[in-house]
């Protein structure tokens, strides 16, 4: 388990960025949190870090946005809306959690029932002030075990 | 007549184009992009490459799943766009006949398997008479290693196509020497295979208006994929209040059912026999029986209620009653399995029971042969 205090907005979008030099096709990142504690602003820098140029918006409406323009495709699920979880498998998810891309989910725990047992999970939650983000991170999985420690050893000081 | 035909249910996109009986145009790519940047200009190409227009075509036909969900939607949306717009019938045809079209004359049976994660894949058993094809098993989205079990019994050749040869050749050829693969040129669906199709279904009257066009993604339901993630399956030894239960179950899935007697005697009376059923969402989802005789375990019946198959339960009976013997201190265990149960046989199989001889009609209703399968334990 990792967990990172972010202090801003800023922050939360270089973490997610981190977050981008460790991850490889085929890898499911599952954010739970409730609105407004970041989560697509995580995936913005997510994005950013992967070399995405085109601007990172929300998919609460689309379901799913999908970007080719980085180093990795990048899936971008916002599940919300969703009424269940056999939803998301007729949505053809397989596709994406199994593909070439890096799939992001947002509310995964709506849909937590289909997702594959292994993964990344980042819980978000707000801190002590409005502008501060406590980001939990939990592996599940070999591969997703290795990230943490990456991340853990590359952590860079933020102040 | 003039059709104008597409295939985006793999990573590969086609269109082509069929005027009076020839194949005029065809156009294949498998660059790995995406369909919808260019599957439109695909078939411009090729209804321009004919010297015609969009507005000459006389039925637009696309393939309907399973496939990549993705690249069905791209490719109905077109195809639907397209003959709204001009007021045109279309047809759709079902990916796995694409597949097996393509293998056209091969005497042998064809086994088009489809990619469906999870180490599944969405497979149909077909055969050629003459240009009919015959579909000869529909296995709907299966575990790659069931399938290679359940094709075992087949003794003629078995061609394999489709995506999911890309990720599974090895497995197959190892397990079936029957096995034979299609070429490149063919290993994929390809539109003149659903243009050829979609004459046939236009000669036999199946047209329809773009707004009735449905794919069929046959979506492993959330059930099959994580069924024992939500549902608790136990296993408890059977007792006599659930004799009415079993019962049904056993007139559900056998020819020549036990009655209510049979089990009454096995629960109440036969000191040797031990009856265990498989309990979900409260209720009996299925059950085995077995009598433990000497050093051995006959297993007398074991059957799960259908609206719980294809869950694992059985295989969870199968794990159970082997731990029973264990636990109890035997040597090995015995079952007759019916010969054309494959599906059962392979359940035993992947829990180490062996073949190991028959009884000849043991069955009286079909007469057929029993499979006498041991484990040693
Ligand atoms: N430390 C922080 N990290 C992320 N967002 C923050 C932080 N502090 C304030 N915010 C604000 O919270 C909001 C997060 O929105 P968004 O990323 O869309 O959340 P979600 O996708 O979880 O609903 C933004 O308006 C952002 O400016
Ligand atoms: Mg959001």
């Amino acid at each position: 388990m990792l967990k990172i205090i972010s202090k801003s907005l800023d922050e939360t979008i270089r973490i997610g960025m981190d977050l981008s030099k460790h991850v490889m096709p085929g890898d499911l990142i599952c954010l739970t949190g409730d609105l407004g504690t970041g989560k697509t602003s995580f995936t913005k820098g997510l994005g950013k870090g992967l070399g995405i140029t085109e601007y990172i918006t929300s998919p609460t409406y689309t379901i799913i946005n999908e970007y080719y323009s980085g180093r990795i495709p990048l899936y971008h699920f916002d599940v919300y809306r969703l009424g269940s979880a056999d939803e998301m498998l007729e949505l053809g998810c397989d596709e994406y959690f199994f593909g070439n891309g890096i799939t992001v989910l947002e509310w995964a725990d709506n849909v937590l029932d289909i997702l594959p047992e292994e993964k990344l999970c980042i819980i978000m939650n707000v801190g002590n002030n409005f502008d501060e983000r406590i980001i939990t991170m939990k592996a599940y999985g070999d591969k997703y075990k290795t990230i943490l420690k990456e991340m853990k050893n590359s952590e860079s000081p933020r102040n | 007549m003039k059709v104008l035909a597409i295939d985006t249910s793999t990573v590969a996109a086609s269109a082509a184009l069929i005027q009076d009986g020839s194949l005029c145009c065809e156009y294949f790519l498998n660059d790995g992009k995406k369909h919808s940047e260019k599957i439109i200009s695909i078939i411009d190409y090729v209804i321009k490459s004919c010297g015609l227009e969009a507005k000459d075509i006389d039925v637009f036909s696309c393939s309907i799943g399973p496939g990549s969900f993705t690249g069905l939607r791209v490719g109905a949306s077109a195809i639907k766009g397209i003959a709204q717009a001009l007021g045109k019938p279309i047809t759709g045809i079902p990916t796995l006949e694409v597949l097996a079209y393509n293998l056209r004359g091969f005497k042998g049976l064809i086994c088009p398997i489809i990619d469906a994660q999870r180490e599944m894949v969405y497979s149909t058993l077909f055969r050629f008479e003459g240009d009919t094809l015959l579909k000869i098993k529909d296995f709907s989205a299966i575990v790659i290693d069931d399938l290679i079990c359940r094709l075992g019994p087949y003794d003629d050749d078995i061609a394999f196509l489709g995506d999911g040869v890309f990720l599974y050749q090895n497995k197959i050829k190892n397990s079936l020497k029957n096995a034979r693969f299609a070429d490149v040129g063919n290993i994929l669906p390809r539109a003149s295979s659903v243009a050829s199709l979609a004459i046939i279904k236009y000669k036999e009257g199946h047209l329809l208006w773009y707004n009735d066009l449905r794919l069929d993604y046959i979506r492993k339901s959330q059930a099959e994929v994580e069924y024992e993630k939500n549902h608790i399956v136990t296993i408890v030894n059977m007792k006599a209040e659930e004799i009415d239960e079993v019962v049904e179950i056993e007139g559900l899935s056998f020819n020549n059912p036990w009655s209510y007697e049979s089990f009454d005697f096995e629960i109440n009376k036969n000191n040797l026999s031990r009856y265990i059923v498989a309990k979900t969402d409260g209720r009996i989802a299925g059950y085995a029986g077995t009598w433990l005789v000497f050093d051995e375990m006959h297993v007398t019946n074991i059957a799960v209620h259908p609206d719980y198959r294809n869950r694992g339960i059985g295989n969870k009976l199968v794990e159970e009653i082997i731990n029973i013997a264990r636990e109890s201190g035997l040597k090995r265990i015995t079952l007759e399995v019916r010969n054309s149960n494959n599906q059962a046989i392979c359940l035993y199989e992947k829990n180490g029971f062996k073949a190991e001889g028959f009884r000849k009609k043991y069955y009286a209703d079909t007469g057929e042969d029993a499979i006498i399968m041991w484990k040693e334990l």
